[in-house]
């Protein structure tokens, strides 16, 4: 009976038995469906993007990128603003969740935890209430229909309110992980509070920054619920887009675009995975 | 580091002004749209109580809310059994745990109308699960979109990383020498995993369904577009009463009892989240891995 096992030395105890080794194969028979689950839809996308679908019999001769080509100039339009509309809520969001992060962390704990809680809170609140109570209030004025109709202020307005908690989370967690010596060190060789926090602490918060930012992207980025009630006629987003289009004209092109979208998702999430790791997030 | 009082103030004051003018200020006045008559075309009239009243007593509104709620602990349930022992595989194996951990991460981050557009070739009539179905020989294929199933399966896919990452502290606290310890004695592994794993684990795995129920209450893309009408979804209803009935009141309505779901799913997750760090500073982390 094995009582100490060193799980370097010695294989752990738990699979010596042949039992146990039923157990193992059934765990990775397990962990073999989940991926495939998770992997399905997205493999499903791109293989009706090249026109393999059950349509076709999964008939290899009819492979074709053409669909790639065909992607309408509204949809290409659409991801522009999209992009930029996301650029503007990242600058946005970290203009103001940094400063908001560092004066967390110079409060008292309690003071420090309710205004955590405070500034979570757009994440809790569901986005169609968001998105729903902004476009209300934007409307009550004629002026305000105007810029909900015809500008990205309403939409950046939106994505502002929901990325900066982000921010906010991220940094204040990393914020919390430099050392107060460091602090201590920077004023005793000479420098000036507004000079620490410029020129020591911000730099060894440049992966949380990073991070943060990048993550605020993501969401203003793909973000569905607000961005359909406050899109104008010529300020669509490329998910709105993509949503309507489901819904009345599914065509070979939108498979495209998607498979693009999420190729880009899968690359951006292996540089954060190798820059900042996945585990940061839980 | 302490700041003094006015320069946290100006630190913070364009977060809580963001916050004031653009979530406080527009969702007050908007579920306040509740207490006010319908009057058409999005107007709002007078003091009234017609909203609230047909919501806790007309059939349909209680067959949503019903319904809605059945479904969101199925997803929950859903994502709890297949997201725990994901956990397990990625905190004890050396060699996959990496691989799946990136894949679901990598997987979260692709936007939920793609990833529910991937949905929809999968369980469309077209796709491989029909195609499947019917090559096994039955004969008429149910469709699979524009029911609960669809939309089940696909916000769990959705959700799952929420799980995983609340879920993996807590398992990854549970030293492997415990495990050792108890099979070493005499259990089998699936003593060890109900006797031991899971009991140490709870709070983490609490916190993580309690998250994922909220963060699922909330969702609207994926059973907006898999679900299509058939599915009774608040966040899917809401946006209908605003965009296509232009009943604010019966949306604000819904809206006022999602909040409360929601707000009050995440206090409880967040007590089950600070006893999770409360014990984790008590015990010794004598976690191996």
């Amino acid at each position: 009976m094995s009582v100490v096992s060193s799980s370097v030395a010695s294989p752990p105890a738990r699979f010596r038995s042949p039992r146990a080794s039923v157990v193992k194969t059934l765990i990775y028979v397990f962990s073999g469906i989940v991926i495939v689950y998770v992997l399905a839809p997205v493999v499903m996308l791109f293989l009706a993007s090249v026109g393999l679908d059950s349509a076709s019999g999964f008939n290899a001769e009819r492979l074709t990128f053409d669909a790639y080509g065909d992607i309408p100039g509204r949809l290409i339009e659409a991801a522009g603003i999209s992009i930029a509309l996301a650029a503007a809520t990242t600058a946005g969001a970290l203009l103001i969740g940094v400063p908001a992060a560092f004066a967390i962390r110079g409060s008292s704990a309690a003071v420090g935890a309710n205004l955590y809680a405070w500034f979570r809170l757009p994440i809790i609140v569901p986005q169609v209430v968001i998105g729903l109570a902004l476009y209300q209030m934007l409307t009550l004025t004629p002026v305000g229909v105007q810029l909900v109709q015809e500008t990205f202020l309403g939409m950046w307005f939106g994505h502002l309110v929901i990325c900066t908690p982000y921010v906010i989370s991220v940094v204040s967690t990393s914020i919390a992980g430099v050392k107060d010596s460091m602090f201590e060190a920077s004023s005793v060789l000479g420098a000036s509070r507004l000079r620490t926090y410029c020129f020591v602490i911000l730099p060894l918060l440049r992966p949380a920054i990073f991070a943060s930012g990048f993550f605020a992207f993501l969401i203003s980025f793909d973000n569905v619920p607000i961005s359909l009630f406050l899109a104008g006629a010529g300020t669509s987003t490329l998910p709105v887009e993509l949503y309507f289009s489901v819904t009345l004209d599914l065509r070979p092109y939108i498979f495209a675009i998607s498979t693009l979208i999420a190729v880009f998702a899968l690359i951006a999430s292996a540089a954060w995975g190798r820059m900042v790791g996945f585990r940061a997030l839980a | 580091m302490k700041l003094s009082t006015g320069a946290r103030g100006a630190l913070l004051a364009p977060a809580i002004l963001l916050n004031v003018l653009a979530l406080i200020i527009p969702a007050g006045f908007f579920l306040t749209s509740a207490f006010r008559e319908n009057a058409g075309f999005g107007q709002l009239g007078g003091f009234s109580m017609d909203a609230l009243v047909t919501t806790v007593t007309d059939p349909f509104m209680l067959g949503l809310f019903g319904n809605y709620l059945v479904t969101l602990l199925i997803i929950t349930l859903g994502c709890t059994v297949i997201g725990f022992p994901v956990c397990y595989v990625i905190a004890r194996s050396r060699r996959w745990g990496g691989f799946v951990l990136n894949t679901i991460m990598a997987v979260s981050f692709v936007s939920a109308i793609v990833m529910t557009i991937g949905w929809l070739t999968l369980l469309g009539a077209n796709g491989p699960i029909a195609s499947l179905l019917s090559m096994v020989g039955v004969q008429e294929v149910p469709p699979l979109l524009n029911s609960p199933f669809a939309v089940v399966i696909a916000l769990i896919h959705v959700e799952l990383h929420f799980m995983v990452l609340a879920c993996l502290p807590s398992v990854m606290q549970v030293s492997r020498n415990l495990e050792d310890a108890a099979m070493g004695l005499g259990a089998s592994w699936w003593q060890t995993m109900m006797r031991v794993v899971l009991p140490m684990s709870l709070p983490g795995v609490l916190a993580g369904g309690l998250l994922v129920m909220a963060t699922t209450a909330g969702a609207f893309t994926t059973p907006a577009v898999l679900g299509g009408q058939r599915v009774p979804w608040v966040p899917v209803f809401i946006e209908r009463q605003a965009n296509v009935a232009f009943n604010y009141p019966m949306a604000a309505t819904a809206s006022l009892f999602l909040v409360l779901l929601v707000v009050g799913l995440t206090m409880v997750a967040n007590r089950f989240a600070s006893r999770r760090k409360r014990r984790a500073k008590r015990s010794p982390d004598t976690s191996v891995v």
